[in-house]
């Protein structure tokens, strides 16, 4: 409470001397936005797959979208911004044994599924209390490390796992701003310390139906979800980075201590009704991360040593003795004391419109390293969600032509454990209309892959075709 | 009678033999001097202005809008921070080149800077007649070989040869030099083949005792289309600093 407290007056002692010191006025605010509507289809029949069952033709993913953004500038330090997404899911209009009537006359509500969310709402303001010192605060997506897309250092701003699973290519491996007080801090030169403070304890989105999948992976009757963390202040997520360039590199040394956004297993119990105890264990990660080029070749790597807090994992289950069962408690640790992520990746352009981008990685954004009684005891191995740490190859060919108005891309994903390996295609053609406006057509298939052993081999009969609509204005 | 002819002959064929090199003399001349002058010590030490690019193919126009802020750094390659206005699926996007060609780009969607490789030089610029590469100042003496081609009482015609290792895109290109401005006011740009690619009109402005570039015409041959890039509301020597050239700059909205 201090804390915020603090934070607070800080943030409109900030304000008011910025205000006090600003010589020009306030330029007019700039609304933009987007409109997308997003539809797919699955491509095969697929009565009982693991994640998704459905029949060839059968809609996977539809909906409309519509963003606004308001933003500008009340002077040359102080600028804002606000954005709003709105998501309308054109394929719930009717729920079975339910006629779609409305909430109250006149109104589309409950028949209409309709979502309003605000996704940023930040104030910045530039030399605060000192020169060099920029202060952002508001809900916003914090800049944090080098990687392209895919990175492991950024652990602030918790990944969309919904979205990941929607398989929509504009929000493959997206990550969701957070409300924080971000301090960036320029000393001159290439230079940059930043410091950030989580306002809250973030966590990723999951997808529609998690409950179930759960309960398909982990046998049980019920769960219960534990924050794994106390509501304090003091215990939100705070990150500290340090970046420079040196040797025509980019570098930055960072650390984040806080909870990983989504939520681990930790106990189970196997009495007459099944339970199973999830959490958001917290941990420290430290970040290294590097971007340079050589010959024209871009490339850039990120490793995270995450170390997990010391914590056990158990399972509880009766055993007869005498006339009775006792319920015996096996415990371990459940994490490793620490463990490496990282992702190395680089691209080219040729010219002529043809571009290259590919990436390994090492550590899904879901995987951690267990201690071994949680491997034996729970079933955690590699080749699953939420399983051991393993290895993968992304890449993406672009062609562009016709001005850029046409871009055909084909992506590709290759996953490798000694479980086995999978290899997920995704090929997409994208037509610019107009300025602003795109139409793209796209797939999503894995074409290889043990169903039961690997991650993506598990999506082997839930091949999708997706078409989606893209205005800017 | 013999030895007048025999002293007027070797002073001929010294005069022929040199006259070449004279030439190539005067041609690396006109081209340092363009060069001092696009990005040297002749040119504005800082630059800025909104910059309308209209790009036609047909029947087809399409208008983007930058803003634009260069700081010369003589004898290296500038330093640019361009601010993307219109349209509207890439406004606030920003695009920072540093002299030693390390080159970021800004995506305000994801509030993300990402360092790109120098390769995306040979890409067209916004989908427009230009690359990356033919927006940066000249420097040309660095990468081609200049030779005079013809010189009347106006202009000097060079015609510059790539170097061997220099990784510019065009092969050949041939440059008409205004005399009065020491600026080039139409540049012929050839590909691989030796065939005609490009050409470029410029025009200039005096602006602050220098001859700024207020406009120039990209023309594609080989896509039959055109491009041109207007310079509205150009301010040079404002002393533009170091600073506004960094990721710090990058991220930042810019007012109005």
């Amino acid at each position: 409470m201090k804390k915020t407290a603090m934070f607070l007056s800080v943030g409109l002692l900030a304000a008011s001397l910025a205000f006090a010191a600003e010589t020009t006025g306030p330029a007019a605010p700039e609304i933009t936005g987007r409109v997308r509507l997003f539809s797919s289809f699955y491509a095969a029949d697929n009565p009982d797959g693991a994640f998704f069952t459905h029949k060839a033709g059968q809609f996977a993913f539809r909906r409309a979208e519509v963003r606004l953004k308001l933003s500008g500038a009340v002077n040359d330090r102080v600028s804002y911004g606000v954005r709003f997404d709105a998501f309308s899911y054109p394929g719930d209009l009717l729920q079975a044994g339910q006629f779609p009537e409305s909430a109250f006359l006149g109104s589309p509500a409950s028949s209409e599924h309709f979502e309003l969310a605000l996704y940023e709402g930040w104030v910045k303001v530039g030399d605060f209390l000192i020169e060099g010192l920029d202060l952002t605060a508001g809900k916003q997506r914090i800049s944090w490390g080098t990687a392209d897309k895919i990175g492991v250092v950024d652990n602030l701003n918790p990944i969309d796992f919904a979205n990941f699973l929607s398989f929509d290519p504009d929000y493959f491996f997206e990550r969701r701003p957070q409300t924080a007080v971000n301090l960036e801090y320029y000393p001159g030169g290439s230079f940059k310390i930043q410091l950030v403070g989580l306002l809250q304890h973030q966590v990723s989105p999951l997808p529609f139906g998690y409950s179930g999948l759960v309960a398909k992976f982990f046998p049980m009757d019920e769960y219960l979800v534990t924050r794994g963390w106390d509501d304090t202040a003091v215990k939100t997520a705070w990150g500290a980075r340090v970046a420079g360039r040196a040797a025509g590199l980019d570098l930055g040394v960072s650390y984040y201590r806080g909870n990983l956004t989504l939520p681990y297993l930790r106990s189970m119990d196997a009495g007459l009704v099944a339970s199973g105890v999830f959490y958001y264990p917290r941990a420290g990660i430290l970040g290294l991360d590097l971007a340079g080029e050589a010959g024209g070749l871009g490339y850039w790597a990120e490793a995270a040593y995450v170390m997990p807090e010391k914590i056990d994992g158990s399972v509880s289950f009766p055993i007869w003795i005498g006339d009775g069962p006792v319920i015996y408690t096996k415990t371990f640790p459940l994490f490793e004391e620490g463990f490496w992520k990282y992702v190395a990746g680089a691209d080219y352009n040729f010219g002529g419109g043809f571009s290259v981008n590919i990436q390994f990685l090492h550590g899904f954004f879901d995987e951690v390293d267990y201690n071994a009684g949680a491997e034996d005891t729970f079933g955690f191995r590699k080749g699953m969600f939420f399983g051991e740490p393993g290895n993968y190859v992304l890449g993406r060919a672009e062609y562009k032509f016709a001005r850029d108005t046409v871009k055909l891309k084909f992506g590709g994903l290759f996953e490798t454990t000694s479980n086995g390996s999978a290899f997920v295609i995704m090929p997409e053609a994208e037509f610019r209309v107009a300025d602003a406006f795109n139409v793209v057509c796209g797939a999503f298939a894995a074409v290889s892959g043990d169903r039961e052993k690997t991650k993506f081999g598990a999506f082997r009969d839930d091949g999708q075709i997706y078409l989606g609509f893209k205005l800017d204005f | 009678m013999k030895r007048t002819s025999l002293i007027l002959a070797s002073v001929l064929l010294l005069i022929a033999a040199s006259a070449p090199a004279a030439a190539a003399e005067d041609a690396a001349a006109v081209l340092a001097g363009v060069d001092e002058r696009t990005g040297g010590t002749l040119a504005p030490k800082d630059m800025q202005s909104n910059m309308v690019m209209t790009i036609t193919q047909g029947s087809s126009v399409k208008v983007r809008e930058i803003r634009a802020w260069t700081r010369n750094n003589a004898g290296k390659n500038d330093d640019r921070l361009m601010k993307f206005v219109s349209p509207a699926d890439v406004r606030d996007v920003g695009f920072l080149v540093l002299s030693d060609d390390s080159m970021y780009i800004y995506l305000p969607e994801f509030h993300r800077t990402r360092r790109i490789a120098s390769s995306n030089r040979k890409d067209s610029f916004m989908s427009s007649d230009f690359s990356y590469d033919d927006l940066g100042t000249g420097e040309y003496a660095r990468s081609y070989e200049p030779a005079l081609q013809e010189e009347n009482a106006g202009a000097w015609v060079l015609d510059l040869k790539r170097k061997a290792g220099s990784d510019k895109l065009y092969s050949r290109i041939v440059m008409t030099v205004d005399k009065r401005m020491h600026m080039p006011v139409k540049t012929e740009m050839y590909d691989e083949a030796g065939r005609l690619w490009k050409s470029a009109e410029q025009a200039y402005a005096s602006i602050d005792g220098y001859w700024v570039m207020t406009a120039v015409k990209m023309t594609d041959h080989k896509k039959g289309s055109s491009t041109t890039l207007e310079f509205k509301d150009m301010k040079v020597d404002k002393g533009v600093g170091a600073d506004l050239f960094t990721e710090r700059s990058l991220v930042r909205k810019i007012q109005g």
